[in-house]
């Protein structure tokens, strides 16, 4: 028997199918609307013309334009995103490559912004109207509005150039080397948490408030359950909402990663994606924005999934 | 808000009136109590500050913020340039004043074009409802599935670099977010009583959704406006620190940035701490002001939250 849970999850997969698709075609279009011949674009008009004759045949620019999709998808879905004829690298390659980097920086960005977050939301609810509560509550504003890489440059001139605690540029894999993998991903971590910690914060305070309004509470308080107990209760309902956010906000984090590799010269997919449009390489262009966007959609997905798991009224428990 | 309209639609049985008089009175009610909430008015003293800063850069800045005086390169903050000069010596303090023209033409053009396209999706979905609604919705998804960030580097290398070029791309970034607040709003008031009179009366549906659905949607579209302005600010200035904004000899304080970045490790850190606070102070201002109108005009909502 089909569960609900399972049933739900096939209609959300049947959701971002053709989102993907769409995106697809998108992003697809976009590059062929770019004005001129793509192949003369990428190599120049003083090309030697048996390669322009190659990048044409490459990129199937003979054929109708819905067979070069048909076959750029059909080839995507195999895993191959065609050659790059800037660096002669399959695109896949590069970007497996570059993965690995940018999945770590988004995971410390998304560490650092809970381990901020959710003390931030709960003491400054806790506290409401006291100085905490102002702290957190000018947090959650400063965050929002200080752009990352403002942050990251300001860091660096604190702790990388000033005080030497810390790296302040390049990469170590936290597999190859977990405790140097880890330092150097400290302050880009920071960089790259900050304003989704600020937004978490806002919004788990203001969850978190309506929940202890609510007068179930007192009941339970009135039966002699601790304070913290109550505290835990209401958390634990205020969460629902939260993961939503928590969930738009990890893609957010995604794209921030594109500038926060910049700041602290982390080779991730953000680097090949700019080096991509710095040399024009549009086959890696469009590759690399189809993994990110291929992550993005999935991130929602998943986070639908932990909504509904949280959600016991979806769930619909008997 | 619903039920201050249905009130009146009651009372006042012509249709002209029926629509006006709420809003009016709405009007009045909303500066009273705009002015009793000291963020709103921090946000508005700041928004104006920086609006006035750059409709007076050519007054106040000190300098020609495009003026070269490679002796003076890379100087440190001193009373002849309180904020230092760039690695051409250009004076910092005129080119960061310049750089708020860049920063609000950006802030106003892309609310307008999201909106240009944002509001009649979402009242068109609002209004109709059932399949041209979950179809129009879907669309806004498919955009809203490009990160911004992505989406905007995206549409500028494809069209190149210019201001023209990161506004459009901006623009389209935020169409989703404004047709989703349209349409919330919209849902809900086609509901409403003065609706369903108009329609009885034979409105045409073009009259319905303008005249009598789009007015009462404009608040919700006001602060998604002010919030749009902020994060369009911070792209901006992010795609120009990538070398992908607007092109190097205007003064983006993103563009400033770019540049400053590589000055850090020498000790030139007024080349990047003073256009950051630029943008940092100008995006505080529109997410005060966005905050601040949202408590005001949802009264629903407990201004402490």
């Amino acid at each position: 028997m089909v569960s609900r849970l399972q049933a739900f999850l096939v209609r959300r997969l049947l959701w971002a199918l053709p989102v993907l698709a769409l995106v697809s075609v998108v992003i697809f279009g976009l590059i062929r609307l770019v004005p001129g011949d793509p192949a003369i674009v990428m190599l120049g008009a003083d090309a030697d013309p048996a390669r322009l004759a190659a990048v044409r045949a490459e990129l199937g620019l003979n054929d109708p334009i819905y067979v070069q999709y048909i076959d750029y998808i059909g080839d995507a879905i195999r895993g191959d995103l065609g050659r790059s004829y800037v660096t002669n690298r399959e695109v896949s390659a590069a970007i497996a490559a570059r993965l690995p980097t940018t999945l770590f920086l988004t995971l410390a960005g998304f560490i650092v912004s809970l381990a901020i977050a959710i003390p931030a939301g709960l003491l400054s609810a806790t506290n409401r109207g006291k100085t905490l509560d102002g702290v957190g509550l000018s947090f959650g504003l400063l965050g929002v509005s200080i752009p990352n890489f403002w942050l990251g440059i300001v860091l660096l001139i604190a702790f990388g150039v000033n005080l030497d605690w810390l790296p302040v540029a390049g990469y170590v894999s936290p597999l190859e080397n977990p405790v140097e993998g880890i330092r150097y991903l400290i302050l880009p971590g920071i960089t790259l948490g900050t304003a989704m910690a600020a937004v978490v914060t806002r919004m788990l305070r203001s969850e978190l408030l309506e929940e202890l309004r609510h007068d179930y509470l007192d009941a339970v308080r009135m039966k002699g359950v601790s304070d913290l107990r109550v505290l835990g209760h209401a958390t634990k309902n205020a969460f629902i909402p939260v993961v939503t956010v928590i969930g738009m906000q990890f893609g957010y984090l995604l794209g921030g990663s594109v500038v926060v590799e910049q700041v602290f010269s982390i080779p991730g997919m953000g680097r090949l994606l700019l080096d991509a449009i710095g040399s024009r390489d549009y086959i890696t262009l469009q590759g690399v924005v189809l993994v990110y966007t291929t992550f993005f959609v999935a991130v929602n997905v998943v986070v639908d999934a932990a909504y509904f798991f949280l959600n016991p009224k979806l769930r619909g428990e008997q | 808000m619903s039920e201050e309209s249905g009130e009146n639609s009651r009372t006042e049985p012509r249709a002209q009136s029926r629509v006006q008089s709420p809003l009016r009175r709405r009007g009045k009610a909303f500066v009273a109590r705009y002015r009793r909430n000291t963020l709103a008015m921090a946000g508005l003293v700041v928004t104006g500050s920086v609006i006035l800063i750059a409709l007076l850069a050519p007054v106040l800045a000190p300098y020609d913020p495009a003026a070269v005086n490679v002796p003076a390169r890379l100087q440190g903050p001193s009373l002849a340039h309180p904020m230092g000069t760039d690695h051409y010596g250009r004076d910092l303090l005129s080119r960061v004043l310049f750089g708020a023209r860049i920063a609000l033409q950006v802030a106003v053009a892309t609310p307008l074009v999201a909106g240009a396209i944002g509001i009649p999706v979402g009242l068109l979905a609002g209004y109709s409802g059932g399949r041209v609604d979950d179809a129009l919705m879907r669309l806004m998804d498919s955009i809203f599935a490009f990160p911004a960030i992505l989406l905007g580097l995206t549409l500028v290398a494809v069209f190149g670099q210019s201001l023209t070029n990161i506004v459009l791309a901006l623009g389209i970034v935020f169409i989703p977010q404004f047709a989703r607040v349209t349409r919330g709003s919209a849902v809900s008031v086609v509901e409403e009583e003065h609706v369903r009179v108009a329609r009885s009366l034979g409105a045409s549906h073009v009259r319905i959704m303008l005249v009598h659905v789009l007015p009462f949607c404009l608040s919700a579209i006001l602060v998604q406006a002010t919030v749009t302005a902020a994060l369009a600010i911070v792209l901006e200035s992010s795609l120009s620190f990538l070398g992908v904004g607007v092109p190097s000899p205007k003064p983006s304080w993103g563009a400033i940035l770019r540049v400053g970045k590589g000055y850090v490790d020498s000790g030139e850190w007024w080349f990047s701490v003073f256009p950051g606070l630029a943008i940092v102070v100008a995006v505080l201002g529109f997410n005060l002001l966005g905050d601040g109108l949202r408590d005001v005009l949802d009264p629903r909502t407990d201004p402490n939250r």
